[in-house]
């Protein structure tokens, strides 16, 4: 590196300070600035990732966690590495799930993958697409390091991704979840005549219809780029599918996935639903008291909570539910990334595992469920929760619903672009661009076609 | 030495003697030597990817799995109705931001060059949007075009206009208006969409200061004693302006010229961040606000499809070279450049 | 020896007499326009996050400066960043200045075949879109072995087409005459650069040495791509570090970005002595 610097600052001396000789020759002076690059291609350095230690298996895991989570996910890391001498894992954040999305394909095509990587799992079905990642079956029913019968039974399984396209084989491991769940302004039900909130879609429009003083109060608030996770319970929950059993077609279009648009039609032609202009605006919108319900993520808790701490207490008895279902029971939505471990030598893959495997357990969960108010794999993290949950009660009650929890197609990669279609017949559907038979025709044949892989 | 610029010579000569091309030397053999360092360093890092991306748009599959098929994904994107709608995207973006920004730019800059009290604060004060990041701005510009509480709506109303949805609205704007009017008109004449004008606004805003800052360095090389020997012949500020400004200026206009049509036709931040901070898909609502660079994004990241993805990219830029030349051809020869 | 004054002359300061109002109205028009943003965005910054996020007041309703503290350190390592911003920025520029000068020089002012050819094929490196170039950048990052080096942030942009263009547009405008005396007193080209193109050409150095280091200063994706080790990475990595997956404090970033951007406006304003009133007398020296 100094050297680059040097013979940079030199060249520019040299320039600046050339002589007044008549006919100087230019060319020494023309001559070093190529050798520049070169010369620092020869400079010793040490490639980071390929350290062959002598028994010290050396593990990169590349996330996306920043902040209080960096800081909470480097001190797991630091436990892990303590108590396994063989093992020395580095995590480095590589900005938010695109970025690192972008920089694992790059690191793909270099030939130089990271060891292990968080990413969602319609990101991880492409690394598998490009024979990247390994599979992890193997290593889960291996009797020494794998997971016995009663793991199994404890861990719930949607966060163990079995990728129907490639074999129904768990290419990655969750060590954390949240779920979406609704978000309801208790004082406004109650001013409307409701004592608990809406347990089925029509209640849920009744209290729209009841609640709802446009354009100052609406009932709920749609994300400009539409609400993909939204729209899939509300299909689950009318007892419908996104996908054909076969996993050859999407069926968002069917009756279920009509009756859910053509609901979300009628609240935005009766006004009780508006579109949201900024990110996070409903987050807002609620602490201030101008909407009735929003669905969104767990791991918005703490922003809602400050959000509303923060705007003076506008908003004073609130909570959240389930989402309205007409089916028997909840349905919930469960989503977060997971890890993969890439292609290297039997050794780092083994390891790399056994580093997943740690971070799904107990008390490595309980340490970052604290961090970030996600879900833990297994039921029984729940007792070494229990001063947390009584400090979160609304946490708590939300954790007893993953047993509820489905999970998007997301192990398909056609899935990514599909939520786009979705998002987009939502906003066609709102702005009354489209009737929702031709917004879902459109989107699912769209759908269809990635899905076919063009 | 001998003192070359003669106060007394004619405007008009010193400005033909001033960008007469250099036909009159013989070969210098020795201008190798002088672009090699950039060439070797342009050469290994923006010239080899093209290569690369050659290659790439070749080919379909995951990255280290392509297959090759030849020109199909250029066939697809030039027969199917994305990518020209896409290219519309891209162009009334350009016409609705370069005009403006290079207008607003040099009379800026102009004003600025005249002796005014305070132009040090000025000079900050307009280059301020092109230092702050884009994810900053983006974050404040969501607010002004909050159909709500915004700023830009505020305006509206003041003037007695009605509100507008701006970067949610995916509807042109003579579309909107004729709404407004109940009016009817056809299809082709609705516009670009409100959304895709309010993030011309933000990028006009943006790239004002870098055209400021270009333009004041164009004026502050023009010779003083040009405009002296102008006004000795009685010129007024305006014939000033028209006969010395104007022409000594054209080699820096030609530049920000080309310049900006070429960063104007392949935009990405200002409206990957602008559609972020108000919470729309990429190139949402509806598409409304995909330009090329966009959706070659989209292809690249959100469909996997890296040769397609690709393909996109290096039509675009031949249509920009296209451009490029035919500027080179016609205004660089009309500014004798 | 004559001195080539380049400052519109005072005398023409006074005839603007009656348009002078005018022409200061314009002027904070148009500041009004470009920093009211900038304003706002200070003004958020010093908000609660309910009242940020809400944006419904101009001024805060409790000027909370203690966001800036705690969004100093809940990046934590600002310092560092801001040090590794600066010496990557300052290294592009000095090599971009270097390789761009060079080379405008001979696209400018040296006749050899091929040169329009060259200088086209230059232009067009700009048309490329920078995401199709990523995947074979970090390639060959990587088989020169600078991931996690400096020189991997800087190298890559130490030589621009666009500073090379802007260079040579400005170095045409300068008079053949000056060429002509330089070669009868016995001067190369090389010293005509570096004591008379140079000098004159000021303001269009600082100008792509500014725009240079800005776009250095502004830069995320790319150093992410190839560095991995927090100690060397730049300012903006902490910028990106607020914008959570459920939530964004919006006043703690926007106080993060305007940390940032206070070192760019003090450079500015340094720089700013030569851009214009540097520039006042050039003298040509024999």
């Amino acid at each position: 590196m100094k050297r680059t610097i040097v013979i940079l600052l030199v060249l520019a001396l040299a320039v600046i300070a050339a002589a007044c000789s008549p006919a100087a020759a230019p060319a020494p002076t023309a001559a070093p600035p190529t050798a520049a690059p070169q010369a620092t291609t020869a400079a010793p350095t040490t490639a980071p990732t390929s350290a062959p230690a002598a028994k010290t298996v050396e593990l990169q895991f590349w996330h996306g966690q920043s902040q209080t989570q960096e800081k909470a996910l480097n001190a797991l890391i630091a436990k892990f590495n303590a108590s396994h001498p063989g093992i020395k894992v580095t995590g480095t954040f590589q900005g938010g799930y695109s970025d690192l999305y972008k920089k694992v394909t790059a690191a793909i095509a270099a030939g130089s993958p990271p060891d292990l990587a968080i990413g969602y799992q319609n990101d991880i079905a492409n690394y598998i697409n490009s024979d990247a990642v390994v599979p992890l079956d193997d290593y889960m029913k291996d009797p020494k390091i794998g997971f016995t019968a009663d793991d199994l039974k404890d861990i719930s399984p949607s966060f163990i991704d079995k990728y129907p396209q490639f074999g129904n084989k768990v290419y990655s491991l969750a060590f954390m979840r949240s779920m979406e769940v609704m978000f309801y302004n208790a004082d406004m039900l109650k001013a409307a005549g409701f004592d608990k909130p809406p347990a089925t879609w029509d209640d849920f429009m009744k209290a729209c219809a009841a609640a709802s003083k446009p354009p100052d109060v609406v009932c709920y608030e749609m994300p400009g780029s539409g609400a993909a996770s939204t729209f899939s319970y509300m299909v689950w929950t009318r007892g419908g599918e996104l996908m054909s059993a076969d996993g050859k077609s999407f069926t968002f279009d069917q009756k279920a996935g009509l009756d859910a648009m053509t609901m979300l039609s009628d609240l935005f032609t009766k006004k009780y639903a508006i579109l949201q202009a900024k990110s996070y605006q409903d987050q807002t919108d609620f602490s201030l008291g101008k909407v009735l319900f929003t669905f969104g993520s767990t791991a918005g808790l703490p922003y809602y909570t400050s959000a509303i701490k923060d705007a003076g207490n506008k908003v004073k008895n609130w909570g959240i539910a389930v989402p309205p279902h007409n089916t028997p029971n909840p349905i919930v939505d469960v989503y977060g990334p997971s890890v993969a471990v890439f292609k290297t030598n039997a050794d780092k893959q083994q390891a790399a595992f056994v580093f997943i495997k740690w971070l799904m357990d107990n008390d490595p969960s309980a340490e970052w469920v604290k961090a970030s108010a996600y879900f833990p794999p297994r039921a029984s993290t729940k007792t070494a929760l229990a001063d947390y949950i009584k400090a979160n009660p609304l946490y708590g009650e939300a954790l007893g619903w993953v047993q509820y929890g489905r999970v998007e197609p997301t192990f398909y990669a056609a899935w990514n672009p599909t939520r786009n279609f979705i998002g987009d017949a939502m906003v066609a559907v709102a702005n009354g661009k489209a009737t929702p038979e031709q917004a879902l025709k459109d989107a699912v044949q769209k759908a269809n076609a990635a899905l076919a892989g063009k | 030495m001998a003192q070359t610029i003669s106060t007394a010579e004619p405007v008009r000569s010193q400005v033909t003697a001033r960008t007469r091309a250099t036909f009159r030397r013989r070969i210098q053999w020795v201008a190798y030597l002088y672009i090699l360092p950039a060439f070797a360093i342009i050469g290994a890092f923006h010239i080899l990817p093209v290569f690369y991306a050659i290659y790439i748009s070749m080919n379909k599959g995951a990255i280290n799995k392509f297959v090759f098929v030849g020109l199909d994904n250029y066939i697809r994107a030039l027969s199917g109705g994305e990518f020209w709608n896409a290219l519309v995207v891209t162009f009334s973006y350009a016409l609705m931001t370069t005009p403006f920004t290079i207008a607003l730019g040099l009379f800026f800059a102009y004003l600025l060059y005249q002796g005014v009290r305070g132009r040090g604060v000025y000079r900050v004060i307009f280059f301020l949007p092109y230092v702050i990041s884009t994810v900053g701005s983006a974050i404040v510009w969501a607010w002004v075009f909050d159909p709500q509480s915004g700023l830009a709506n505020f305006i509206l109303k003041r003037i007695g206009l009605e509100p507008l949805r701006w970067l949610i609205e995916p509807s042109g704007i003579f579309e909107v208006i004729a709404d407004g009017r109940h009016w009817t008109i056809p299809t082709w004449a609705y516009g670009p969409s409100v959304a895709l004008i309010a993030v011309s606004i933000f990028s006009i805003w943006q790239s004002m200061g870098f055209d400021v800052i270009i333009f004041l360095a164009g004026l502050t090389n023009i010779p003083g004693e040009l405009y002296e020997a102008a006004r000795m012949d009685g010129a007024n500020p305006l014939q000033l302006f028209r006969h010395v400004t104007i022409p000594l200026l054209a080699p820096t206009t030609f530049f920000v010229v080309v310049i900006s049509v070429i960063g104007s036709l392949q935009s990405f931040n200002q409206i990957f961040t602008m559609n972020q901070a108000a919470e729309q898909s990429l190139g949402g609502p509806l598409g409304s606000t995909s330009t090329l660079t966009v959706y070659m994004f989209d292809q690249l990241y959100t469909f996997s499809n890296y040769g397609y993805a690709s393909a996109i990219a290096l039509l675009l830029s031949l249509i920009i070279l296209a451009l490029t030349l035919f500027q080179f051809k016609f205004l660089a020869r009309r500014t004798q450049i | 020896m004559a001195v080539a004054s380049r400052r519109l002359p005072t005398a023409d300061r006074a005839r603007f007499g009656l348009g002078r109002l005018v022409l200061h109205l314009m002027l904070v028009a148009g500041a009004l326009w470009a920093v009211f943003p900038f304003v706002w965005m200070v003004l958020t910054s010093l908000k609660g996050y309910a009242e940020a996020s809400a944006a419904e007041t101009f001024f805060p309703s409790r000027w909370l400066f203690s966001n800036y503290v705690t969004a100093w350190n809940q990046v934590g390592t600002f310092p560092r960043y801001f040090g590794n911003t600066l010496f990557i920025a300052l290294a592009t520029v000095l090599g971009v200045l270097v390789t761009s000068t060079l080379a405008a020089y001979a696209f400018a002012r040296m006749e050899f075949p091929g040169r329009d050819t060259l200088f086209l094929i230059l232009l067009a490196t700009m048309m490329v879109p920078f995401e199709v170039t990523l995947v074979p950048n970090f390639i060959m990052i990587r088989n020169l072995q600078w991931v996690d080096h400096y020189q991997a942030m800087i190298i890559p942009w130490a030589a621009s087409a666009f500073s090379i263009f802007l260079l040579r547009q400005f170095f045409m405008a300068i008079p053949q005459e000056l060429y002509d005396a330089a070669v009868i007193d016995g001067c190369g080209p090389l010293r005509f650069l570096a004591t008379i193109v140079l000098p004159l050409s000021r303001p269009a150095l600082v100008t792509s040495g500014l725009l240079t280091f800005l776009g250095s200063w502004n830069s995320l994706m790319w150093p992410i791509l190839v560095t991995n080790r927090p100690e060397i990475r730049p300012i903006q990595v902490a910028m990106y570090s607020f914008i959570g997956d459920a939530g964004t404090q919006i006043q703690l970033l926007l106080a993060a970005v305007t940390i940032s951007v206070i070192p760019v406006i003090v450079v500015y304003l340094v720089l700013q002595r030569w851009f214009i009133e540097g520039i006042a007398t050039v003298g040509i020296r024999g």
